[in-house]
């Protein structure tokens, strides 16, 4: 059960990650048949299917407004974020469809092929009027034709966990906006299935007695560790996290999992008598990151995450090299002002000890320095 | 009585019965025309969303109301059964633990052999050449047979009329396809579940469907032998039987009774033998005593 | 069934305390009827689209049916077989068949939804010859024709000698009665013919009313559902019919204080324990050929009517009646006919509607008041009917002598 929630909470990452969007301007297939230049989903995705550490797909869950990777991929290749599907308004409205969101999710389990069925890896994707017609044809009962095909492809999903099957679930009424079609994307940011979220720690008991207790620190790992659900979770489905009326049927890979990153063999490592508390730099290694490291991944100083190489004591992997002409002093949360600005590194820092704080004391030895100059820290 | 007096009356009764021996059929499978439409339900694309009971409303009771009072999910908590204002319902059979549950439209299956029509003492249920089981309210006196001899039970009947209560089911939208438009049901269906088309062709897709994606279906086309066949076929993934669909043998009820009825009144000739042997019983055991 | 006294010096009064209480059921039946017509079948019944026959289709038609065949089975004995000594109990089997079966037309016609139609069946271009309904429809309007033919030359022996037209009609008596007169000998020499049809009509009929349900296949119970049903239904036809006779003659001598005719009645009762045995042996190896035989033991509700409609109604009458005792005895033989009787009713019940499931879940069908006030009704207007000829028809024997 425990597990079952732990599953739950780890896709609850995604959605936790989505704050509103900017409002992008959407593309509208149906209208304007924009020519798209038949990307593959290889060309954006190199590593569809393989592990996940190429750094492409590091930003393929990013949702829009989440800086905390970075641009998204699709925005980086020109993916739509937003595709409009009208051919076939009438009675209600386009579908403002989040391509995004579905693209990123598909990664869970089975890919862009789950709705781009012809345009397997490698291939162009094909716009499905390609191959189904506007019209329902007699000639051909065996094809869908385009209407069918676009329900059949949202539904077949979204019945299984959103149990949605209303028109006004994907399409706005004609006669509720006056014949103007919503294209608001932001408004549909994440309102369409429910938010999950996610727990910041998941205990398990196993059968490895006496040791039988593993804490799983998920807010670390979605968090701190930069990782994606992707990551953890695969061969998952829609409904397994979402679908609160099946109850909880997501499961992670776990000791598969866990061992792709952590690649110890003491039991001791995630095995323990006591719950563990979260990960805190400070305690657990003697070093206090402090606030100038609050936002730095611990790919930064470690390397790979999965290798969890000690870094160089002192921190010279990054601070070595800087070029005081260049350093923009702002990104440590400092931004230097008035004479500051002119400084050498070595008058406020120690040369050799760079993780230690600059000290003010040996100018302001009065202490007359205000407590927010001369920048205020986050 | 004269001899000539019996036998001149045993030939006329013989006569008037031996008329309603021979009346015509109600629609033998030869009659059927190789054209003849139906419909096929595949069960793993339909959705559930009751867009089909709203159009059947909108076609044959309006007012049908509101699309989106079809959203209303409540209704599957009980089955339901064709009403004779609701011609189709839609039925949801949960899903094992984990699974999807399964949505099945019901409504008159169009029987190839239908059992209504060979009940119907005055043919006011006949099955047409061109597919449809077709059902004439002019002729119809309301005895209700042809709903104790339906395999599947999904005719219904008008009970709050007085006077002019009529049996009703799907008819297949005959002023529909007459212009060649699709039925209502298969119009309005946004993933096209239903596929309206020659029986035919529909038999040859289903078991292209069952041949390419044998994992996806259990290998059973439901109607296509059931009760001698039915205009409408239905393809699933779970057994027919736990989806509440009657298990029928390939023949059609019709046949056991027809044959049973013709074997009998063949050619009359069995109550004509019947009634020339009680006259010779009746001669016979009187002689004795008569001749003095 | 005490003895009454041989000879009654007066006519039977038509009222009694008894027949008051029948001529209330009448009236609440009619009433029910009225609603009915009024107000229409989903009002008054408890029909249903799963159900949609009831009460009034298994006790008025198909049991009605099955008890009226006194009168064929009478006719075929007395007259074709020339068993003369039965010939005093056929008169009240007619009586009771015709009115029977007037009554199971008035009982169909009460169930049609389109009543005002029910003259479809007779257009010729309406016919459907597959139909088993329409074989049955069309016998039983023609039976019912051949029974009132039949009981013709009662009312001319009523009325012959005796016509006594009121007011100014009186100058026609003298017509009336050649005209009577006239018929009742034409009627003597076709008699024969419309006897003879009478009983192959009944045979068709009874045997389809058991092959209108062939039709209904798995909705029926297997203990039931068989391809023989028309056979068994002729077979316990041929039982309850002089079953039927014996039940009706005991009880019309009681209520009429004449005495029973038990030695012929027991004569008649004597065919029965060998038509329940065919019919008997024929269920049974009709069960263990379809392999239906283990539903017997099944213990469902169907497996306990089945018990009670096969052993109360079918081995119980037929051990009953296979000892002499039984037969000589007025009370014994009251009680055989009336197990036989009950077991062809429950047996038509069972078949048309007890035994019968729809394929859809539905709501159990319990038959509404009304139903059972219309169906009470009928029968205790059929038992007013019965009363008011038989006392005034030259029906039973001894009310004849009483009446001259």
């Amino acid at each position: 059960m425990r597990a079952a929630l732990a599953a739950i909470a780890v896709l609850a990452a995604i959605g936790a990650a989505g704050a509103p969007r900017s409002a992008e301007r959407p593309v509208d297939r149906g209208r304007t048949a924009p020519t798209m230049a038949s990307p593959t989903c290889l060309g954006c995705h190199a590593s569809f299917g393989a592990d996940a550490d190429v750094p492409v797909n590091r930003g393929r869950f990013a949702h829009a407004g989440d800086d905390r990777v970075g641009a998204s991929a699709a925005r980086r290749t020109g993916t739509p974020d937003v595709v409009i599907i009208g051919d076939l308004a009438n009675l209600y409205g386009a579908v403002v469809f989040d391509h995004r969101v579905h693209a990123d999710m598909s990664q869970i389990a089975g890919g862009c092929v789950n709705c781009h069925h012809h345009a397997p890896e490698g291939s162009p994707v094909s716009a499905c009027r390609e191959c189904h017609a506007p019209e329902r044809s007699a000639g051909t009962p065996t094809h869908p034709s385009l209407k069918g095909a676009y329900h059949r492809q949202c539904l077949s999903c979204h019945r299984d966990w959103s149990h949605e099957n209303a028109c006004g679930f994907c399409h706005t009424e004609q006669a509720a906006t006056g014949g103007a079609r919503v294209v608001d994307a932001s408004a549909l940011a994440h309102t369409r299935f429910p938010r999950l979220e996610p727990s910041a720690t998941y205990r398990y008991e196993t059968p490895q007695a006496p040791a039988a207790l593993v804490s799983f620190q998920h807010r670390d790992h979605a968090q701190s560790f930069g990782l994606q659900c992707v990551d953890c979770h695969r061969a998952g489905s829609c409904a397994g996290c979402h679908d609160g009326s099946q109850g909880p049927q997501e499961s992670m890979h776990r000791m598969d999992s866990c061992r792709s990153c952590h690649a110890v063999n003491a039991c001791g490592f995630c095995h323990d008598q006591q719950p563990r508390p979260p990960f805190d730099h400070a305690v657990a290694t003697g070093w206090d990151p402090g606030p100038q490291h609050q936002h730095t991944p611990c790919v930064s100083c470690h390397g790979r995450v999965e290798a969890f190489l000690r870094p160089s004591s002192n921190c010279r992997g990054c601070h070595g090299g800087l070029d005081p002409q260049t350093f923009d002093h702002r990104i440590t949360g400092v931004p230097l002002e008035g004479s500051h600005a002119q400084f050498a590194c070595v008058r406020c820092h120690d040369a050799s000890r760079a993780e230690a704080p600059a000290t003010c004391h040996g100018c302001h030895a009065d202490r007359s320095y205000p407590p927010q100059t001369p920048g205020q820290r986050n | 009585m004269s001899r000539r007096d019996f036998v001149r009356l045993t030939g006329a009764c013989a006569a008037t019965l031996a008329a309603a021996g021979v009346a015509p059929a109600g629609g033998e499978a030869g009659d059927l025309d190789a054209d003849r439409r139906g419909v096929l339900v595949d069960l793993t694309v339909c959705i559930g969303c009751r867009r089909c009971e709203w159009a059947c409303r909108n076609e044959n009771n309006p007012p049908a109301g509101e699309l989106h009072e079809c959203d209303d999910q409540s209704v599957f908590r009980s089955r339901r059964r064709p009403t004779s204002t609701q011609l189709t319902v839609v039925n949801r059979s949960p899903g094992p633990a984990g699974g999807r549950p399964v949505h099945v439209k019901t409504q008159c299956m169009h029987c190839e052999h239908p059992a209504c029509a060979s009940a119907c003492l005055v043919g006011a249920m006949r099955k047409t050449p061109a597919g449809p089981v077709i059902y004439d309210a002019s002729r119809c006196i309301g005895c209700r047979y042809c709903m104790v001899a339906c395999p599947f039970q999904y005719a219904s009947y008008e009970y709050d009329n007085a006077l002019t209560p009529q049996v009703k089911k799907c008819q297949l939208c005959g002023n529909r396809t007459q212009r060649g438009e699709l039925p209502a049901c298969v119009a309005i269906c946004p993933v096209e579940a239903l596929t309206y088309g020659r029986r035919d062709d529909l038999l040859r897709i289903a078991h292209e469907r069952l041949r390419s994606c044998p994992d996806q279906y259990i290998d059973h086309v439901y109607g296509e032998h059931e009760a001698g066949g039915t205009s409408w076929l239905y393809l699933s993934d779970r057994p027919f039987s736990e989806l509440g669909f009657p298990t029928l043998g390939s023949s059609s009820p019709a046949a056991l009774t027809e044959a049973i009825q013709h074997g009998i009144f063949k050619g009359f000739a069995a109550p004509v033998m019947l009634f020339g042997l009680l006259g010779a019983v009746g001669k016979l055991m009187h002689a004795p005593k008569e001749s003095p | 069934m005490n003895a009454a006294p041989a000879a009654m010096p007066t006519r039977p009064r038509y009222f009694t305390p008894g027949v008051w209480v029948v001529s209330a059921i009448a009236l609440t039946g009619a009433a029910a009827l009225a609603a009915r017509y009024v107000l229409g079948l989903g009002a008054v019944t408890n029909l249903s689209d799963g159900y949609p026959w009831g009460l009034w289709i298994a006790i008025d038609v198909a049991c009605g049916v099955a008890l009226a065949a006194g009168g064929f089975t009478t006719a075929f004995i007395a007259h074709l077989v020339h068993r003369e000594e039965f010939h005093p109990l056929v008169r009240p089997a007619l009586l009771t068949a015709m009115i029977g079966y007037t009554f199971v037309a008035l009982g169909v016609m009460t169930d049609l939804g389109r009543f005002w139609a029910m003259w479809h069946v007779m257009l010729p271009w309406m016919w459907q010859g597959n139909s088993v309904l329409f074989e049955v429809a069309i016998c039983v309007m023609t039976y019912v024709t051949v029974l009132y033919i039949e009981f013709l030359p009662i009312v001319c022996e009523r009325f012959i000698g005796r016509v006594r037209l009121p007011g100014p009609l009186a100058r026609f008596n003298g017509l009336a009665d050649s005209a009577l007169r006239r018929l009742d000998a034409g009627l003597g020499r076709v008699m024969t013919v419309f006897i003879i049809l009478g009983v192959v009509l009944s045979c068709m009929h009874q045997s389809s009313l058991g092959t209108l349900m062939v039709i209904a296949g798995p909705k029926l119970h297997p203990l039931w559902q068989t391809p023989m049903l028309p056979m068994f239904f002729l077979l316990s036809a041929f039982c309850v019919g002089p079953a039927m006779v014996v039940f009706e003659s005991l009880l019309a001598a009681r209520s009429f204080r004449l005495a029973p005719e038990t030695e012929i009645l027991g004569r008649l009762a004597r065919l029965i324990p060998i038509l329940l045995g065919v019919y008997g042996i024929g269920r049974v190896i009709d069960l263990l050929n379809r392999g239906a035989a283990p539903h017997v033991l099944e213990g469902s509700a169907a497996s306990v009517l089945f018990a009670a409609e096969f052993g109360l109604g079918v081995v119980a009458p037929f051990a009953l009646l296979l000892g002499q005792r039984a037969r000589r005895s007025t009370s014994r033989l009251f009680l055989a006919a009336c197990l036989v009787i009950f077991g062809v009713v429950l047996n038509r019940l069972n078949v048309f509607l007890l035994g019968f499931t729809p394929p859809i879940e539905s709501a159990p069908y319990a038959p509404s008041p009304a139903e059972y006030a219309v169906t009470a009704g009928f029968i205790a207007m059929m038992v007013l009917i019965y009363r008011f000829l038989a006392l005034n028809f030259p029906v039973i024997e001894g009310l004849k002598e009483v009446r001259s």
